[in-house]
Parts: C-alpha cells; sequence; structure tokens
C-alpha cells in the first residue's frame, strides 16, 4: 500500500511540472496581450512599453517561465499585473472558500445520491424507484448556474430566508458562513448527485444479479448482509471512481457558482484572469487547480485501492 | 440682588439653549461620520497609483481616496479642490495655486507644493508611460514657490486646463511614498475623504473615513464597504436582498422595477456616456464617408432608446459633446431620429453599392450592452440593403485585433468621459494617430480646429470651434454616435443625501448618509 502511495505521490509531481510547462505555453501562445487588456481603450506606445518593462513582459518567453517556475517552487506565485496585489496571499486566501464549497457540494451530492439510490435499489421497479430516477435525471440534467439563479429568485427574493450572497469566513461567523454557502452547495450538488446516485443504483442493481449474490444468498445469508457485504462494496468501485471526478467538475464548476453568489474563490481569480491576460494569475491559479484535481484524484484511488485490493497490483486485473 | 439671580438662571438655559438648538441649525461641532455604506460596483480598480491606473473602476476609487488641485462639481465644472485658490498671468500660460493649509495625507505627512511638483514630473517622465500623457502635454514646468504654492507655466493656453486637474490620473501623490515604500498600486495614500483598507480583487474593497478630511462633516459616514457584482442582475439582487445598500449603473430592465419596489428609490442623470458604431476608415467599403453615412441614417435612434435602454437613453442626433455641456451647439443635430432609409439606400447608390453591401460587425463579448446592440443593428441596416454578420471575440483579442490593429469593419463602443469637458468627447476620439482611435480616421482639417479648440481659454471661441468641428465630423461621419445612456443609481430609502455627478464619479458617497 505505501508503495503504491509513494509511486503515485512522485507521479504527481512530475505531471505537475509537465502541466506547468504546457499552461505557460499555452496561456502565453494566446492572441491578446496583458498590455492592451491593461491599458483599456487608450494603450500609447510608450505606456504599453513601460508596462511591460515594469512586469518583465519583455524578455523571451523561456526566462520568463524559469523565473516564473523558480518562484513557485519557492512559494512565492509573483504579483497581478493588474493590482500588484501578491498572489500566493490572494490564492491562501480565496482556495479555503473553494475548498468549502467544494466539500459543500460533495456532501451535498453524497446526500442526494446514497439515499435515492438506496431508496431506489429496495424498492426497484416500483413507482418509488420511478420517482426517485426521474428526480435524479431532472438534477443531472439541469446545470448548476440554472439551478443557483432558481434557488436565488425562490430562497432569497421571494422567500426572503436566504442572503443572495455574499461570503463570511468560518472564523468570523460559523452560523452565518453556514447559511451562505448553503444554497451554493446545493447548486453544485444537486447536479452531481443526481448523476452519483444513477452511478450508485446501477452499480448496486448490477453487483446483486451477479452470481455470487445469488449463492450467498442460497447459503442463508441475510437480505442486509447481501446488500452491505457484497453489492455495495462492489458498487462502490465505479461510484468512487466517477465521484473523483465529480469533486473535480464540482471544483470546475464552482467557477460559475463563485459569480453568482459573489464568493471569494479561486474559481474566480482564475477568471478574472483571463479577462485580462493577467498570466502570473492565470498560471498561478491553473496550477493550484490542477494540483488539487490531481492530489483529489489520488486520495480517491487510495480509499479506492484501500476497498478493492485488486487495484494495488498493477497486473492482477 | 433679584436681577443678579435672574442672570445666574438665564445663564444655564442660554447655555443649554446653545448647545442643543445650534448644531440644530447646522452650526457647532461637525457630526461624527457613523454607519457602514455597502455599495454594489461594477468592475474592480486595476491599480490606485494614480499614473499608472487606467481604467475607470480605477478612477472611481481613486477619487474617493485621493485629490486633485480641483475637482469638478455635479455639473462638471472645476472647482478647488486643494488649490483653495490661483491666479492665472495675463499671457494664460501661468497658473499660480495657493495650496489649502493644513491638509494632510492619509498617514500623517502634511501636503506641501513639493508632492505637487513630484506628481507632475512624474506623469510627464516618458519612463511612467502615463497613458492620458495628452492632458499633461501642454506643462513645460511646474515648481514650487513655497511649502504651499506651486506655479505651473504652460507652453500654450490651455483650455480645459483645470478640468484636466481635476482627473483622478493627476490627483496627487505622497511624493515621499511613491519614491520609496509599497507601491502605490496596491497600498494607495491620498488626501481624499477616504482611507484605504483592504482589496480583495474583484469582490470586495473596504474604505474607512479619513478623520482628518479637511471639509468638516465629510464623509458622513464611517466606512465604504464596495461589493464588486459585474452582472447586471446579481447587482440589482443584492440590493433588493439587502445585500448591498446602494447599487451603481443598475441595468436598464432592472431600474424601473427596484424603484417600484416599497424601500427603494433611484437617480437618473444624463452624463456623457455615450455610444457609437465604430467603422474602419481606411479600408472599403467603410472608407468611403457616403457608406458611413449611410450607416447613420439607417439607424433608427429612438427604437434603440425604446428597445435596448427601456428609454434610460437619449438619442444623439449631432455630434457627440452631450447636451449639458456649455459647448453644446443645438443647431448641429441635423440627424433625423428615426433615421431615414430613402436618404441610407440613396447614399449607398452613390457610392457605388445600388445593390447594397456585406459587411461584418464585431463585438467584444464582455461587455453584455454592446453586445446586446448586435442584432438591432443587424436588422436596422438590413432595411438599407447593408447585410451585417455578427461575430463575437472576447476582450483581450477585442482589443488586439480590434482596438489596436483596426482589423474589422464595424463594430460598436462606449465610453464614459470622466472629464465632460467637449475636449474630451473629441480630441481621443478624432485626431491621427490617436490610440482611441481604431477608425483609423484622419483629417488634418479636424485637428486643426480640435488643437485650436483645446489651446484656447476663450470659451466663446472655443464653444464656436466645436460647432466647427462636429459640422466636419458631420459630413465625414468618422464613427456614428447613437445614443448617450443615463446613468441609473438605486439605492434603499435608508441612504439619504444621494446627488448623481455627470462624470459618473461617485465621490457624492461622502455626503451621503445611512438612517436608521
Amino acid at each position: 500500500m505505501t508503495h503504491y502511495l509513494i509511486k503515485r505521490a512522485i507521479g504527481v509531481v512530475l505531471s505537475l511540472l509537465v502541466a506547468s510547462v504546457l499552461l505557460f505555453a499555452t496561456l502565453n501562445v494566446l492572441p491578446g496581450k496583458a498590455s492592451t487588456a491593461a491599458l483599456g481603450l487608450n494603450p500609447t506606445p510608450a505606456a504599453t512599453a513601460a508596462f511591460n518593462k515594469r512586469y518583465g513582459l519583455d524578455r523571451p518567453l523561456v526566462t520568463q517561465y524559469f523565473s516564473w517556475i523558480g518562484g513557485v517552487l519557492h512559494g512565492n506565485f509573483g504579483k497581478s499585473y493588474q493590482t500588484e496585489i501578491s498572489i500566493s496571499g490572494e490564492i491562501a486566501r480565496r482556495l479555503p472558500v473553494t475548498l468549502e464549497l467544494t466539500l459543500g457540494g460533495t456532501l451535498v451530492a453524497l446526500l442526494i445520491a446514497l439515499p435515492l439510490a438506496f431508496v431506489a435499489t429496495m424498492s426497484r421497479g416500483t413507482i418509488v424507484d420511478l420517482v426517485a430516477t426521474a428526480v435524479s435525471l431532472i438534477g443531472l440534467s439541469l446545470p448548476a448556474f440554472a439551478t443557483a439563479t432558481a434557488l436565488v429568485l425562490v430562497f432569497s427574493l421571494r422567500l426572503r430566508w436566504l442572503p443572495p450572497g455574499g461570503y463570511v469566513a468560518p472564523s468570523v461567523d460559523l452560523g452565518t458562513n453556514l447559511k451562505l454557502m448553503f444554497l451554493p452547495a446545493l447548486s453544485l450538488g444537486l447536479v452531481s448527485g443526481g448523476l452519483l446516485m444513477r452511478i450508485f443504483r446501477t452499480g448496486i442493481v448490477d453487483a446483486l444479479g451477479r452470481e455470487y449474490v445469488l449463492v450467498s444468498r442460497s447459503r442463508g445469508a441475510s437480505r442486509g448482509r447481501v446488500l452491505w457485504w457484497h453489492a455495495v462494496r462492489v458498487a462502490s468501485i465505479p461510484f468512487i471512481t466517477v465521484g473523483a471526478m465529480e469533486v473535480g467538475a464540482i471544483f470546475g464548476g464552482a467557477v460559475v457558482i463563485e459569480q453568482i453568489f459573489q464568493l471569494p474563490g479561486i474559481g474566480s481569480l482564475v477568471l478574472e484572469g483571463i479577462e485580462t491576460r493577467d498570466y502570473r494569475v492565470l498560471q498561478s491559479g491553473a496550477l493550484v487547480i490542477t494540483a488539487f484535481v490531481m492530489i483529489a484524484n489520488l486520495f480517491v484511488d487510495m480509499i479506492a485501492a484501500f476497498i478493492d485490493p485488486r487495484l494495488r497490483v498493477p497486473s492482477a486485473q | 440682588m433679584r436681577r443678579r439671580l435672574f442672570a445666574l438662571g438665564m445663564a444655564p438655559a442660554i447655555a443649554s439653549i446653545t448647545i442643543v438648538g445650534l448644531p440644530a441649525l447646522g452650526y457647532g461641532p461637525a457630526r461624527a461620520a457613523e454607519g457602514t455604506l455597502r455599495v454594489g460596483f461594477v468592475d474592480g480598480p486595476e491599480g490606485l497609483d494614480p499614473a499608472y491606473a487606467v481604467v475607470g473602476a480605477s478612477h472611481q476609487i481613486i477619487d474617493l481616496v485621493y485629490s486633485g488641485l480641483t475637482k469638478l462639481d455635479n455639473n462638471a465644472n472645476p472647482v478647488p479642490d486643494l488649490a483653495e485658490s490661483w491666479t492665472i498671468d495675463s499671457t494664460g500660460t501661468v497658473y499660480t495655486f495657493q495650496l489649502r493649509a493644513g491638509v494632510k495625507f492619509h498617514d500623517g505627512t502634511p501636503l506641501t507644493a513639493d508632492d505637487v511638483v513630484y506628481t507632475f514630473q512624474r506623469l510627464k517622465n516618458p519612463k511612467t508611460g502615463y497613458a492620458y500623457a495628452t492632458q499633461v502635454e501642454s506643462i513645460a514646468d511646474v515648481k514650487a514657490l513655497g511649502p504651499l504654492t506651486a506655479q505651473f507655466t504652460l507652453s500654450k493656453p490651455t483650455g480645459p486646463f483645470l478640468t484636466f486637474l481635476a482627473f483622478p490620473g493627476n490627483f496627487i501623490v505622497p511624493k515621499h511614498l511613491a519614491m520609496s515604500g509599497p507601491s502605490l498600486t496596491s497600498h494607495p495614500v491620498g488626501t481624499g475623504p477616504f482611507k484605504f483598507v483592504s482589496y480583495s480583487p474583484d469582490r470586495e474593497l473596504i474604505l474607512e473615513a479619513n478623520q482628518n478630511y479637511y471639509m468638516p462633516g465629510i464623509p458622513r459616514v464611517e466606512k465604504l464597504d464596495i461589493k464588486y457584482i459585474a452582472d447586471d442582475t446579481e447587482r440589482a439582487n443584492a440590493l433588493l436582498g439587502g445585500n448591498i445598500d446602494f447599487a451603481s449603473r443598475v441595468g436598464t430592465k432592472d431600474y424601473d422595477n427596484i424603484v417600484a419596489t416599497p424601500g427603494f428609490a433611484g437617480t437618473e442623470e444624463v452624463g456623457g456616456r455615450w455610444f457609437w458604431i465604430m467603422t474602419q476608415d481606411e479600408t472599403p467599403p467603410t472608407n468611403n464617408p457616403l457608406v458611413r453615412l449611410a450607416i447613420s441614417y439607417a439607424i433608427d435612434r429612438q427604437a434603440m432608446v425604446d428597445t435596448l435602454f427601456f428609454g434610460h437613453a437619449r438619442p444623439i442626433l449631432g455630434g457627440p459633446i452631450p447636451s449639458w455641456s456649455w459647448a453644446y451647439d443645438k443647431s448641429t443635430n441635423i440627424i433625423p431620429l428615426h433615421g431615414d432609409i430613402d436618404r441610407a439606400k440613396a447614399l449607398l447608390k452613390q457610392a457605388g453599392y445600388p445593390n447594397g453591401v456585406r459587411i461584418t460587425m464585431i463585438l467584444g463579448s464582455t461587455w453584455q450592452n454592446l453586445v446586446e446592440q448586435g442584432p438591432l443593428i443587424k436588422a436596422m441596416l438590413a432595411r438599407a440593403g447593408i447585410d451585417v454578420t455578427l461575430t463575437s471575440m472576447e476582450n483581450p483579442r477585442y482589443m488586439d485585433l480590434v482596438w489596436s490593429k483596426g482589423d474589422y469593419q464595424i463594430s460598436n463602443m462606449f465610453w464614459l468621459s470622466p472629464l465632460a469637458d467637449p475636449d474630451d468627447f473629441t480630441y481621443l476620439n478624432y485626431r491621427c494617430g490617436s490610440g482611441m482611435n481604431p477608425q483609423k480616421f484622419c483629417d488634418p482639417k479636424l485637428d486643426a480646429l480640435l488643437q485650436q479648440a483645446r489651446y484656447t481659454n476663450d470659451k466663446a471661441a472655443r464653444k464656436a470651434l466645436y460647432t466647427q468641428a462636429t459640422e466636419l465630423l458631420l459630413k465625414e461621419m468618422p464613427l456614428v454616435p447613437t445614443v448617450t445612456a443615463t446613468m441609473l443609481d438605486a439605492f434603499s430609502t435608508k441612504v439619504k443625501g444621494w446627488e448623481p455627478m455627470r462624470t459618473g464619479m461617485y465621490w457624492n458617497l461622502s455626503k451621503v448618509t445611512l438612517e436608521g
């Protein structure tokens, strides 16, 4: 198990290095320059030259890359062109917000997927199963921003139960923080919850139809034991795999949700960086997001390998 | 004895009447600033150093944190600010400013003429690359005659000079901090009514009252909590949902809804926020002024006002100088309100396109209100036989391709003049080689008129020159002005005393109070 973990961890580091080169190359090749974005409607040649000089944008690309990655390895992501605010500081402030949102969204997804899936499989073939499946289908079909807007309309503007947006750190006021994160997490969770419910239900039903389940039951195993030990454990592998991908998707989907609910997260930081071709913000922000998704997947792979020993040994599939 | 006792008895009565009564009449110690005003702005600032900040969103904040020698009143007329008074010599080129005594920067350092000299030397230094260098180009020399006296010598009389001094880019910076100290871009320190506290990029900017501000009783709120909400609907929702007390630049479709809701009010003001259709004046077919005039006649400006702006705009029937400006000349309003399709078709025929013409319109996808105009403009031009294909691209690419290179046929744009001097509506847009002239229009006759109009102090002469320039522009139509959008602000009725400014700035938030 440890051997597997070390191998995977090295893989993540190498992948991140490759990712950094790819990110840097792609972002710097995009049409549109930081100077034109920064200088607005009146980019005089003198202002453009002064801007490029101030931020080292007149150096060759290779020099700029090594300068950036060197800083990153020391934990210094540089300064934004637009505001000269330290990017590492900004990322440190914003990452917890997106993480909280992602965690919340994942929790909501699980709270929706697991009970619904169990209910559906327990009463499969009946009207309850049909309703549960329909609900999950609706959840996964609606884009998160549509769900979010609808939730704001109903709960914030009509019922006035919850504020339409904003953020307060949990350390400042946990109660308000949870109130403010509820709708955003719900918007993200509904989509993933729908998808995960379908996957889980299919996995369980499939596993329940297998031979070893029949054998187990004929040997007198109770319905509950069969369900848990055999079906759920087996079905959880695809569930976890897709779940890991969904966590990545939730993290990505957080960008739009952060905009709608005015949450100061890392997604909106990167989004703004695209607008302004603030390369340092983009490179650093995108690298952090990539790292997060890779680490999240690594973590989930560990859990999967724990549950299914076959995954730990490369050849024994 | 009785008289003395009577006098003694009266003393406390008089004293209490004075203490209670005089402040009620507006005299006595100023009321302390109180409350936090939560404001919704659209875009976050990009740097807060006046010399380097370019975008309007930065100027909005610079206007609150720093001050200039002059400032603009609600109608965009320059009035004293850091300069208490000034004299202009007989040649009209030497301005001597007497600075207000006792003004301090937010770090406690007193303001002196040295800061003024340093500020303008820095702006004029080519290494700074000041984006608005044309405003300081006629300053030949600036020096301190005393600790509170600064003298500017101009190379030629400059009509809008006092107005330029009120432009946030030209606001006074603390010399000791600009030279060494944390960058003013991220740690602005000025003499304005509000002190900078913190900024979370494009999310929230916090300002607190400058207790030592030289105008008594200003600002009236303790803290300004600015939340950046780019989407119009979200900003309106934030106001209605109680997340903010004041929403700036409310969307036209949200405004009527908000002011009809109990507990909310709004203001509408015609400023300098004008829209135009950009034409590439160097390549066919738009290099032919007849084609550009045809485009102008094909547009039904009233319909634009009604459908795109829900009535919250004014059609531009002449040149870009707004109706409230002293340089406005009604006689130049020759464009028919609903356009003239027959005239447009005739002009196209004259230009050599009897069967119409096909052109592409590029829209900058970041600007919601510009993208919305696309389909309507396409439909209107179609009536005159101009077949428009709409495409869009995101901003940085748009700025590179369309704005800098001029690689387009037609597009559209809008701008809010922060100065509202007639020079500001003409000099940058029409001058040969100007960074704000992606039409690549160049007419030396027009340039001469605009230069003359700028470099004279005689207001009546300036007005006549701008009328001449407008007439020329209406013949050549280098770009097609369409409408001036009104500036819409909305707020909860707890917010008292808001007065909109023609320049679209928000300095007046320092005069606003929060009740309850």
